[in-house]
């Protein structure tokens, strides 16, 4: 049925255009009388005139006729594709045909009297509106679904009568002739050289598609960020709509000062013109004043909201986030990016406001005071709007890349300052310069494009503008001088068009910079909306923790290496109170089983129980207060031992620290530095060594308690001796908690109670030191020979009978 | 309780003296004190005890937020200003771009004088039609004509130079900026060790971009909008004085007030604006460091202390940025009302003369549109003046870095033939304290000697100055006394970048990968080593073993500080990375320590081939690391205690290094 309905709307469409523009030629006499003369007057082209005869609206009738003509045609063969390419060229002719009827009703003015015929009005009206709807009328019903060959064929039947009844009236129809003949030729053209143009129509086509809702959603999403301070901006606004008022008085004012003066009246009209100006002009000051300071202190909430927003959302997201995304990227973003939303935003509503304002206040005055120079001041508007559209698309594509590459330059500094002592060692700075030059100029090409891109756009519209000024004089004073307006009115019309004149210039410049704040906030909104694959604010249990670990049919692999599993459905178990390890070749799986314990990740099937409950259900920070891990290579910030042992616990005492300071071996060596506790141990903890650094972070560890402790290689940086002492305190430490320990020394494996062999993602042998070296063949009994190799070594060497009796 | 007493003695005894004194002046005091009044005393004295004791106690127990960034505050930008010297290097590379966008500028600003005039013009031509009562209607009209064309012709004008010195502009600032990037990046990595040590990397960052972004904005902004609008300024006062001199010397006779009192409130907001961005650098650090320890963070559920953290940064930010806004704010508006006064009394006095028959109905009407040019230029002139304040900051901030001075130059020095290359390295009497802690001392008079071509080891207690050797050896840092010898000459005489790029190779026990594949993080070694070299690296040093295993194989990224892969697969590649460089001295400093005994074994015999003909320095924990070395420095109390090979080391009875080794044997 809805095929059929939207045919019937097109064909209507096409007899109300036909039959509306003939009758309206009927009406060109004063009164509503339908004069049929008239009408058969309009053809007698021999006395055409071209300012007082409506045969130009005939002309435009036929014209739509064909280009629909056209466009069934396209369509019949089967090329609706072509077609949409070719609507811009149809809204190009709608825009033409706009001017064509408003100019033309500025000549009929000419004629003294003609105005008061209804046909003028009539033909004017209907041309603007069927021509405008012509092009929306073929995108709703030809290339909004595929229609049946049957039904072209009777639409097509239809027109012809039309064409036939035309004939019928005898005296038209060699006018009609002609007049079709011309528009086809010009249609073909016109199609001729729109094929150059494909790509670039298509490309608009493309982008308008893709991004128009996003578009709408996006510009939602920064609006709801700015509304968090709505009564500021309220009181902002407010107070802008008061200097909107008073802005638009002041023209005004100004064109009775000066018509006074040239009047020459009396001097008392003259000083209470002036005070009356002081008096607003004083008002307006003040009130802008206010409305900057509510304006700018909304605008520093919202950034600071933002960036708030954007560090929690960031902090928020799993680890495999991070593992994608570098940190000066990150950084990149809470500080440049989500300035430009704060910034922009609510500038951008306070100009569209303030100059809304302007436009739809002055456009009434100005039709007040002379209708026929308001016609002239908006005709050429449709052309800018379209122009601006165009221009606006570019600018955001552009000022997304600008963003993007100022992010990756951003990420070499981060990264190279960050590792300085390895480019340092390698004396590679030349290479990181030449990659952080590379990096600069990329964004500095982008950037000079963007620029030279806009300021041509801004001398585009600078130079249509000032144009049309030129014109308002010429036509104002032709119509001064015709004694059609008022001396008075022009200058006051004059005021007002440079009123209106800024207020456009503003909103170009306003379109150009909404659509660089899109493109700059599309990241930002990106990572904000980011949902993580692991929350650590899903969990809301609080159990009692034991340490009882099972791992049931683990699968595990990075995000980034999807394709390389790291553990295969491996099963292990950990008892409560008791002391693992695992051992095995490096890269096969002991660390990831730390981070899927630690929540980095979540594997890809299986699942991990601590005494019963599945560790992702348990709350974040029961879990992690807990759980501790001392890792291989240990952070330090960059405060002092003192704050570093003390992280994250607000209720540390100092004994508290020195009770564990004494039991990771931290006391020997800071009590011999100089300012103690208080030392600063650098930007990630550069100024300690790495035995110094991980004996502060097994105490950092240890200050909380934890049931379950876990020791990634935790003291392969210690010597011998320290490390003997380290492990002597860990192992009464040990008594009461379950511990997990990763580790190669024999030393720090042998005492575990129980140790399991990692090896491809799985766990190959489990047991103890004297069960595991029984067997011969396992990898445990082989790494554990090259170890004591060297020992076998030197008693073979050792000749003399004390040595080796000592041994 | 003890306190307790003494207070109560100690008020007895003060009034038992006090009664004393007062027996011959009050004899009603004759009475001995009763138990009672003994008994008041000590309450009293019990209760403002207590009472500060608890008062003493709240205040201990007070919440406190993590001093983690206390340290960042003590700082301050002392030198976060920029001379007009400095900016004119800046532009000088450019002058041409420069030279070109202030000639625009101006013949822009002179057009926009013109066309006042015209208008003048046009108006004149309405004002004949209001008065002329005569037919020759149609002579008037043509009159019009020349006047608007001439008009239109200005306009375009306008716009094309407008559009031109944009673009002049723009390209100059762009360039401007970029040069100021790579200038200070190329500066900051030429700065000592001590400086890295004392400045984090989230702040060098934002002095990179956001500083130079803000100077680069303000600069083009001063120029396009500053040049013009001074342009504009002096030629409309000119036009001014020439239609109505009167009114001209009323006019401009109160500028200079204006500009006095606008530089008294610039001094003041250019202060605020300094402190304004150091606070935003302090809060960029805050999340720098959080976001790059993002394990650490999580591996303590300290998430929302961290926010926290920020939150309190940025608020101290947005209070610094709210009273700049406020006091730009008030300075703008007061600007904007002195001229709105202006315009008014132009129009007053105007109307005035006109009347008088003094002055044309044009020639106000140009003196108006005049006055407000100048309206506009001045009011532009206020916005452009706090512009030139946060520009002129963000640029001091800039160059400060770049004033500094590397006290270890980096490309100058001598450079020791390869034939004459052996490698010959002696630490003389060096006596060293880290820059950044100079009251502790790591060593003083350390003397050892490390021959050519032998593999010397060092070991002993943690934190006791073996990798500050390492460190002393590279140059990141110069001895305090004493000096650093190779093949007999001072490394201070020798070129930096030679001795870093080709002489010695650094394998340390925390490796730090870059975020790119595992080809390029070996290739690092040497850049333009082909991809054979690079594989044949990796064979060496066992990193083929895993990497064949990977889907990417040696495509593989390694991700940022290669926090996917284990740290012995770093130490692997760190190795390959040390064998693709082939340098004549090797250190290795706890390069094997994440390893398993298996792939240490592998790694060691490919080491051993590797060290052949090299001069070696091994600081490791580990006997089988240890005992082959031919020569074993034991280091304790700031100086190489002990010294010899592993047997002779083993035979002195007491020494320390028996000890540790004994201590590795129980263990075992």
């Amino acid at each position: 049925m809805k095929p059929i309905l939207l045919k019937l709307l097109l064909l209507l469409h096409v007899i109300f255009d036909i039959s509306f523009t003939i009758i309206s030629l009927g009406f060109y006499t004063p009164g509503w009388v339908f004069n049929l003369d008239d009408v058969f007057k309009t053809f007698h082209i021999n006395d055409y005139n071209y300012m007082i005869s409506p045969l130009d609206f005939v002309g435009l009738c036929l014209f739509r006729q064909v280009s629909l003509l056209v466009a069934l045609i396209i369509v019949r063969r089967g090329k609706a594709e072509r077609l949409k390419k070719y609507m811009t060229i149809y809204d190009l002719f709608g825009i033409l045909g706009y001017m064509i009827a408003v100019v033309k009703l500025l000549v009929f003015d000419e004629t003294s009297g003609f105005l008061k015929s209804p046909g003028v009005f009539m033909s004017v009206g209907s041309a603007v509106f069927l021509t405008f709807s012509l092009p929306f009328a073929i995108r709703k019903t030809l290339l909004g679904k595929k229609k049946e060959g049957a039904e072209y064929e009777r639409l097509t039947e239809n027109t012809e009568t039309a064409a036939n009844t035309n004939v019928e009236n005898g005296t038209a129809s060699t006018n009609g002739t002609a007049s079709t003949a011309t528009p086809t030729a010009a249609t073909s053209s016109t199609s001729r050289s729109s094929s150059t143009d494909e790509e670039d129509n298509d490309a608009v086509s493309k982008e308008e598609k893709e991004k128009r809702l996003p578009l709408l959603t996006h510009l939602w999403q920064i609006v709801k960020l700015c509304s968090v301070q709505w009564k500021w901006f309220s009181a902002a606004y407010v107070l802008l709509f008061v200097d909107c008022i008073l802005n638009l008085i002041e023209p005004a004012l100004y064109s009775q000062m000066m018509s006074t003066a040239i009047r020459m009246k009396s001097f008392d009209v003259l000083k209470r013109a002036c005070i009356v100006l002081a008096a607003v002009q004083f008002t307006e000051a003040t009130v802008n004043t206010v409305r900057y300071i509510c304006m700018q202190y909304a605008e520093r909430l919202t950034a600071r909201n933002i960036r708030v927003s954007l560090f929690r959302a960031i902090l928020h997201q799993d680890i495999s986030f991070f593992d994608d995304n570098k940190t000066g990227q990150l950084m990149s973003r809470i500080t440049k990016d989500s300035e430009s939303i704060s910034n922009s935003l609510p500038v951008y509503i306070e100009t569209t406001v303030n100059n809304s304002f302007m436009l739809f206040g002055s456009a009434p005055i100005m039709f007040y005071y002379s209708w026929q120079l308001a016609i002239s001041t908006f005709v050429t508007f449709p052309i800018i709007l379209l122009t601006t559209k165009f221009y606006g698309l570019i600018v955001e594509k552009l000022s997304e890349k600008e963003n993007d590459a100022t992010a990756v330059s951003n990420e070499t500094v981060e990264e190279v300052l960050s590792a300085i002592r390895t480019v340092r060692s390698f004396a590679a700075e030349k290479i990181e310069n030449m990659r952080y030059t590379r990096d600069t100029d990329a964004w500095f090409k982008i950037s000079t494009k963007t620029v030279v891109f806009g300021t041509f756009f801004n001398y585009f519209w600078a130079t249509m503008w000032n144009i049309e000024d030129v014109i308002i004089y010429l036509y104002g004073g032709y119509l001064t001088l015709n004694g059609r307006m008022e001396p008075d009115a022009l200058l006051t019309y004059i005021f007002y068009h440079w009123r209106l004149h800024s207020a456009l210039n503003a909103f170009s410049s306003l379109f150009s910079d909404v659509m660089k704040t899109i493109g700059s906030s599309r990241k930002v909104i990106h990572i904000m909306n980011r949902q993580p694959e692991l929350d650590y604010e899903f969990g809301t249990e609080t159990p009692e923790i034991v340490g009882n670990i099972i791992f049931e049919d683990v699968e595990f692999a990075y995000p980034t290496r999807k394709n390389a599993n790291v553990l295969n459905k491996i099963n292990l178990s950990i008892d409560p109170g008791k002391t693992i390890a695992l051992v095995g070749p490096s890269g096969n799986g002991k660390s990831t089983l730390v981070s899927l314990i630690q929540q980095f990740y979540t594997p890809q099937s299986g699942r991990i129980l601590i005494d019963g409950t599945p560790i992702q259900n348990i709350d974040h920070l029961h879990y992690h207060t807990n759980i501790a891990l001392v890792a291989q290579e240990p952070t330090l910030f960059s405060g002092t031992v003192r704050e570093n042992i003390l992280y994250g616990l607000e209720n540390g005492t100092d004994e508290d620290m020195m009770r564990v300071a004494e039991m990771a071996n931290v006391h020997e060596f800071v009590s011999k530095m100089e300012k103690g506790y208080d030392t600063k141990c650098g930007e990630k903890g550069v100024q300690m060594s790495g035995g110094q650094k991980q004996r502060i972070a097994i105490a950092r560890a240890l200050i909380r308690d934890p049931r379950v402790l876990i020791l990634d290689e935790a003291t392969s940086a210690l010597d011998s001796e320290s490390e003997a002492m380290v492990q002597e305190a860990l192992n009464r430490c040990a008594r009461e908690r379950t511990v997990l320990v990763i580790a190669h020394r024999l030393s720090t494996v042998r005492s575990a109670d129980r140790i399991a062999v990692i090896e491809k993602g799985n766990v190959t042998e489990m047991g103890n030191h004297e069960e595991l070296m029984k067997n011969t063949e396992g990898l445990y009994y082989k790494l554990v020979s090259k170890q004591l190799d060297p020992l076998i070594g030197t008693k073979k060497e050792e000749e003399k009978p004390p040595a080796t009796e000592f041994f | 309780m003890s306190i307790l007493s003494k207070l109560s003695q100690i008020s007895i005894k003060s009034a038992v003296q006090s009664s004393k004194h007062c027996f011959s002046s009050y004899p009603w005091l004759h009475k001995p004190i009763s138990r009672t009044t003994i008994l008041k005393t000590w309450r009293i004295c019990g209760f403002g005890a207590g009472l500060g004791a608890v008062t003493l106690r709240k205040a201990a127990c007070a919440p406190k937020l993590s001093k983690r960034i206390d340290h960042l505050r003590t700082t301050e930008d002392q030198n976060a200003s920029m001379t007009a010297g400095e900016l004119w290097n800046l532009i000088k590379p450019f002058f041409g771009w420069f030279f070109a966008a202030v000639v625009c500028a101006i013949l822009s600003a002179y057009i926009n004088i013109q066309i006042p005039l015209c208008l003048g013009d046009l108006v004149n031509g309405i004002v004949k039609i209001i008065k002329d009562e005569s037919n020759n209607l149609r002579s008037h009209f043509e009159q019009l004509k020349p006047s608007a064309l001439h008009l239109m012709t200005l306009y375009v004008a306008q716009s094309a130079l407008t559009f031109l010195y944009i673009t002049f502009l723009t390209v100059l600032g762009e360039r401007m900026a970029t040069k100021m990037r790579s200038d200070l990046f190329q500066k900051l990595l030429h700065h000592d060790m001590a400086f890295f040590d004392s400045h984090k990397s989230g702040e060098l960052s934002a002095r990179l971009n956001a500083d130079v972004q803000e100077f680069k904005s303000s600069f083009k902004l001063c120029v396009s909008q500053g040049l013009r609008t001074f342009a504009q300024t002096i030629g409309c006062i000119g036009s001014l004085y020439f239609l109505s001199p009167t009114m001209t010397m009323y006019t401009v006779a109160v500028v200079p007030g204006i500009i006095l009192a606008g530089s008294a409130i610039g001094a003041g907001l250019r202060q605020l604006s300094r402190r304004a961005q150091g606070q935003s650098a302090t809060a960029s650090a805050v999340s720098d460091e959080a976001l790059t320890n993002i394990r650490t963070i999580r591996a303590f559920a300290m998430e929302k202390l961290e926010s926290r953290l920020f939150d309190n940064e940025l608020d101290k930010a947005r209070a610094m940025q709210e009273q700049l806004g406020v006091g730009i704010g008030l300075f703008q508006a007061g600007t904007n009302l002195f001229l709105n006064g202006m315009i008014l009394s132009v129009l007053y006095g105007g109307s005035n003369l006109i009347s008088k028959g003094e002055m044309t109905p044009g020639a106000l009407m140009s003196f108006l549109v005049s006055a407000q040019t100048i309206q506009r230029s001045l009011s532009q002139l206020s916005i452009i003046f706090g512009t030139a304040i946060k520009g002129w900051t963000a640029g001091g901030r800039v160059l400060q870095f770049s004033r500094l001075e590397p006290s270890i130059p980096m490309d100058t020095g001598v450079c020791i033939p390869y034939h004459s290359l052996w490698g010959d390295i002696k630490f003389e009497d060096v006596s060293f304290s880290y820059p950044t802690r100079p009251g502790h001392t790591v060593f003083e008079n350390l003397t050892l000697s490390i021959p050519a071509g032998q593999v010397v080891a060092l070991c002993g207690p943690s934190g006791e100055g073996k990798s500050t050797i390492t460190h002393l050896l590279e140059r990141f840092y110069e001895p305090k006394s004493g000096r650093v010898t190779l093949d007999g000459r001072d490394l201070r005489e020798l070129n930096v970048e030679w001795l870093r790029g080709q002489v010695i190779g650094l394998i340390s026990q925390e490796p730090v990968l870059f975020a790119t594949s595992v080809e390029e993080n070996i290739r690092y070694g040497r850049p333009d080593a082909t991809d054979e070299e690079v594989r044949e690296a990796a064979r060496a040093a066992h990193v083929d073993e895993f990497v064949s295993r990977f889907p990417s194989g040696y495509s593989t990224v390694v991700g940022e500080r290669g926090a996917q892969l284990s740290g012995g697969q770093k130490q692997r590649i760190a190795i390959a990375r040390a064998i693709l460089k082939n340098p004549p001295i090797l250190i290795l400093d706890e390069a094997t320590s994440a390893l398993d005994s298996h792939s240490e074994h592998m790694v060691q015999e490919a080491l051993n081939n590797v060290m052949k003909g090299r001069t070696v320095l091994i600081i490791a924990h580990r006997l089988s690391t240890i005992r082959s070395a031919q020569m074993i420095y034991v280091i304790k109390d700031k100086k190489a205690l002990e010294s010899g090979t592993h047997e002779q080391l083993m035979a002195k009875k007491g020494s320390l290094y028996r000890k540790l080794v004994e201590a590795h044997n129980v263990d075992s």
